[in-house]
């Protein structure tokens, strides 16, 4: 009779597999609750956390006084797009603007365009960061801290434009640098356009 | 002395020791307590650290001879803010009133730091008067009630601020002289905040219309 060898090992697998873990059913509330909602709101959805980090892209190709420029003007010109999504003021089409935010943004870095004026690179970001906000701003939990809530949202955003203008910076400090950088922005407009693709199939 | 005498006075000593005495977590029982009490909430609240944050800030990209004029004042409005909110007992503002001007405030202070706006000394002085009375007024509104010593949580209040305030500046205009990209840093950071104001305003406001 053939001996049967146990091994503990898938065993003690299965043991860890079917260990019950906390359940988090409720949405969680007070300071700490509405710091990570509100940290966490950039990051999971990809059409707004490619274009904030496109922002970082394309300030990091375009230098001083634009590095600062873009990223300040973003996390303002969103509070106030998140203060309007909250007031119940209607932005129409704001899903295919975020979508045509991504593409814009990524073409720019494709491009590595430079405009003459500072202005007018800050137009565009002002302009796209106030339909990022109202997408945020009706989708804003009310049980949150409203304090709790705006630092984690705005100290996310500002982390993903830090990380797109360390990526940027990429640009002239290393040989394939500028290479990468337009890679990225490719990729930024490569997620874009698939979410643009994605809303006008879904009108249609 | 004997061994057995040494064993009995060694177990006595170690019985004083070991004797139960009250618990003393808290501070009611010392005559300083509404002090600490004071020093405590202001130290202790994310708006009342944001506010006095980008005060600093802001100090930080004012002159040296300029930011000192908010040193000078800020400490006066807290003490006058909390201490008649405190003692007058008013029933205005309430908290939910105080938490906004408070956001207000450090939006507005967020904003002229990401502008990098240079004050002067009078500006500062008057905005130093500005940040001391509204962070006064919203520490003094807990203190309403008659529990606590109104002038010595306000001295509490005004104490812990006043150093809080001082560090942050000095740490601000320290590293703005040694290391100057810090200063596009200290706009950045100013901007942030400016735009957490405005989004905890629009929720705030968003939450009480029910």
């Amino acid at each position: 009779m053939p001996k049967i060898r146990f091994s503990t090992t898938p065993w003690l697998i299965a043991v860890i597999a079917v260990l019950p873990g906390a359940a988090l059913a409720h949405t969680e509330v007070g300071v700490a609750g509405g710091l990570l909602s509100g940290f966490l709101h950039p990051m999971l959805g990809l059409d707004h956390l490619v274009a904030m980090v496109a922002v970082g892209l394309w300030g990091a190709q375009l230098g001083a006084p634009l590095l600062v420029a873009l990223p300040i003007t973003f996390p303002l010109m969103m509070a106030l797009g998140a203060v309007l999504g909250v007031a119940g003021v209607p932005l129409q089409g704001a899903e295919i603007a975020i979508a045509l935010s991504s593409i814009a943004l990524g073409a720019f870095v494709v491009l590595a365009w430079r405009p003459n004026q500072t202005w007018v690179a800050v137009l565009p970001v002002a302009f796209f960061a106030l339909f990022h906000g109202h997408a945020h701003g009706v989708e804003l939990p009310v049980a949150a801290n409203p304090l709790a809530y705006g630092l984690g949202f705005v100290v996310a955003t500002g982390l993903l434009h830090l990380a797109g203008i360390g990526i940027g910076l990429l640009n002239t400090r290393a040989a394939l640098g500028a290479r990468v950088v337009r890679g990225c922005g490719a990729a930024v407009a490569a997620v874009g356009m698939t979410f643009l693709l994605s809303h006008l199939t879904a009108v249609a | 002395m004997t061994r057995v005498a040494r064993l009995r006075a060694g177990l006595a000593l170690g019985a004083v020791a070991l004797a139960p005495q009250p618990a003393a977590a808290h501070l009611v029982g010392v005559e300083f307590g509404a002090f600490y009490a004071g020093a405590l909430h202001i130290l202790m609240a994310v708006d009342q650290g944001a506010l006095l944050g980008a005060f600093a800030l802001l100090i930080g990209l004012q002159s040296r001879k300029d930011g000192r004029w908010a040193l000078l004042t800020v400490p006066a409005a807290l003490f006058a803010g909390a201490a008649a909110t405190a003692v007058l007992g008013t029933t205005w503002p309430g908290d939910a009133a105080a938490g906004v001007a408070t956001i207000a405030a450090f939006a507005v202070l967020g904003a002229l730091a990401a502008a990098r706006a240079c004050l002067g000394a009078g500006a500062v002085a008057l905005a130093g008067t500005l940040v001391g009375l509204v962070a006064g007024v919203a520490n003094g509104v807990a203190a309403r009630g008659g529990a606590v010593d109104p002038w010595l949580y306000a001295a509490g209040v005004a104490g812990a601020g006043a150093v809080a305030l001082t560090l942050g500046s000095a740490l601000a205009v320290a590293g703005a002289a040694r290391v100057p990209v810090l200063g596009i840093g200290y706009r950045v950071v100013g901007s942030w905040l400016a735009a957490v104001g405005v989004i905890a305003l629009g929720l705030a406001v968003a939450q009480a219309g029910g």
